[in-house]
């Protein structure tokens, strides 16, 4: 594979386990530079940063990697980087790796998948890569998984159409073997919250934390939970346009009149 | 109708207490808004970062208007809103706006509009995200009375539209003097523009660099075509049906030799 310029960025923070290994690996063939939040992001999806400015702190961890840490979120560093911090446009963006899937509905409001989908916004091949490492002591434990993605990007990026993410996960135990194609299984997210008073007897709500929203037939639709399960890398191509064109019919019919 | 008007500003900006006011004259309207301005926020929750305070706030100007103000995110209130307070009484309609800035093309994906329709759809209740472009200063709105008479006018449509599941309608009006001065509806897809996030960079007295987020840059790459945008400019009512499953599947196809190339 020829030498790519790869801007990497996250959601759990410049110096996560997940994104240094991966650095170190891709950085034997690749250019790469790492834009990442300084803080942890999850469930920060889309969100931009408007009302405060944004800092861009350069850190010397890695000898052939540049880093800098923002204090916005992983989209406001895909934004950043592009506009500001990088000198020339990357050929491939990959957000990650994640400790945590992203998978599932789940998808529109996690900071990796979509940073990816800016990148894609922005004309740039994009790749969001998660995990189910959970809680991670030592980078060496994301580096048979970092060293999968330099296997198998290749075959990504050349697939990879135009106006299409590719979002991947993979189960904690997988096999190149095992990968497979699917769509995102939909129609299982119940947000749930456990209602709590203040000592200023204030409500507020803490969110449950998924999976224990998940509905019970997540399994039935054979969608990337499903896959997951059964041990397989999923692959998800995600596409940019979310106009629905199966309403149309409904909508011509429907005598909205001004 | 039962009838959840959500913004993800402050109400004192008066652009949700104008159209409950006007909607409560004939439904039973609830008020959510968020107590600072959370714009550009998308589907962003506060997951396990941070409580959602909620507080119910008495005083609207419509009588029979129950207002409830947010901290945290805009899909954390429409979850909230649906799932726990009105559980038991759910809205027939969720109208999230009006919104002063037009949401069209990629900027769909942080609005946070769109981020409350999204997950209006996700209870299974019907949605639209209403946007227009107006004046704001000092004690008066203009252009806004067009966009509550059509909202007011096809409230009845958007509520019993038979949309496929997890849909939403995502509508743009454009900012006219006069009602009459709507050229019509155009139902129309999401268009492509080559966005840009932009940023501008400056130094502090100290010497350090900072940067400001500048989003509203970007040319329509849609030209003469079809889309929300190319519509609206020529003064047209823009309406798209939104689903927020982004799964390609002409894209999956492509994978799969991919991955039967792998084996």
């Amino acid at each position: 594979m020829k030498s790519l310029k790869i801007l990497l960025t996250n959601e759990r923070g410049c110096f996560d386990a997940g994104i240094l290994a991966l650095a170190r690996v891709l950085s034997t063939r690749h250019r790469v530079c790492i834009v990442a939040p300084l803080q942890p992001n999850a469930g920060i999806g889309h969100a931009l940063t408007t009302a405060k400015p944004l800092r861009a702190e350069q850190y010397f961890a890695l000898s052939k990697v540049k880093i800098f840490g923002v204090n916005g979120t992983p989209c406001d560093c895909v934004g950043l980087a592009l506009s500001c911090l990088l000198k020339s446009k990357p050929d491939l963006i990959i957000s990650g790796i994640d400790s945590k899937h992203n998978r599932s509905e789940t998808i529109l409001s996690s900071g990796v998948t979509c940073s990816s989908i800016l990148g894609t916004v922005h004309g740039i091949k994009s790749i969001a890569v998660s995990s189910d490492m959970g809680e991670v002591t030592n980078e060496n434990e994301f580096m048979p998984m970092a060293r999968a993605v330099n296997t198998l990007l290749e075959g990504w990026y050349n697939t990879l159409q135009k106006d299409t993410t590719l979002n991947v996960n993979f189960p904690k135990k997988f096999n190149l073997k095992k990968i497979k194609p699917t769509h995102i299984t939909t129609n299982i997210v119940e947000n749930t919250y456990f209602h709590e008073v203040n000592p200023f007897n204030q409500d507020y709500y803490w969110m449950k934390n998924l999976p224990t929203g998940y509905k019970l037939d997540a399994l039935e639709d054979r969608g990337d939970i499903y896959w997951l399960k059964q041990g397989y890398i999923t692959l998800t191509p995600l596409k940019y346009n979310l106009t629905n064109l199966d309403a149309f019919n409904v909508l011509e019919k429907s005598k909205i009149s001004v | 109708m039962n009838i959840l008007i959500a913004n993800n500003r402050n109400i004192t900006r008066g652009e949700v207490s104008l159209l409950a006011a006007r909607l409560s004259t004939k439904h039973k309207v609830t008020v959510a808004y968020m107590e600072q301005d959370a714009s550009f926020k998308g589907l962003a929750f506060s997951y396990e970062n941070a409580p959602v305070h909620v507080n119910q706030v008495s005083g609207h100007s419509a009588e029979g208007v129950a207002v409830f103000e947010f901290g945290s995110y805009p899909a954390d209130m429409i979850s909230i809103m649906l799932g726990e307070i009105m559980r038991h009484d759910p809205p027939d309609l969720v109208i999230c706006g009006i919104s002063n800035g037009v949401n069209m093309g990629p900027d769909i994906y942080s609005s946070s509009n769109v981020g409350m329709a999204i997950e209006s759809t996700f209870f299974g209740i019907p949605a639209i995200v209403i946007a227009t472009e107006y004046n704001q200063g000092g004690n008066s709105i203009t252009h806004l009375e067009p966009v509550i008479k059509f909202v007011e006018k096809n409230l009845d449509k958007f509520a019993n539209l038979e949309l496929p599941a997890h849909t939403f309608l995502n509508i743009n009006v454009p900012r006219v003097e006069k009602y009459k001065d709507i050229k019509g509806i155009k139902f129309t897809h999401m268009g492509k523009s080559n966005m840009k996030l932009e940023y501008i960079e400056r130094t502090c007295p100290k010497g350090r660099k900072y940067y400001w987020s500048k989003i509203a840059s970007q040319e329509n790459m849609d030209k003469g075509g079809e889309d929300d945008k190319t519509w609206f400019d020529q003064g047209y009512i823009s309406i798209s049906p939104i689903s927020y499953d982004p799964t390609d599947l002409e894209g999956i196809k492509s994978m799969r030799n991919l991955a039967r190339e792998a084996k």
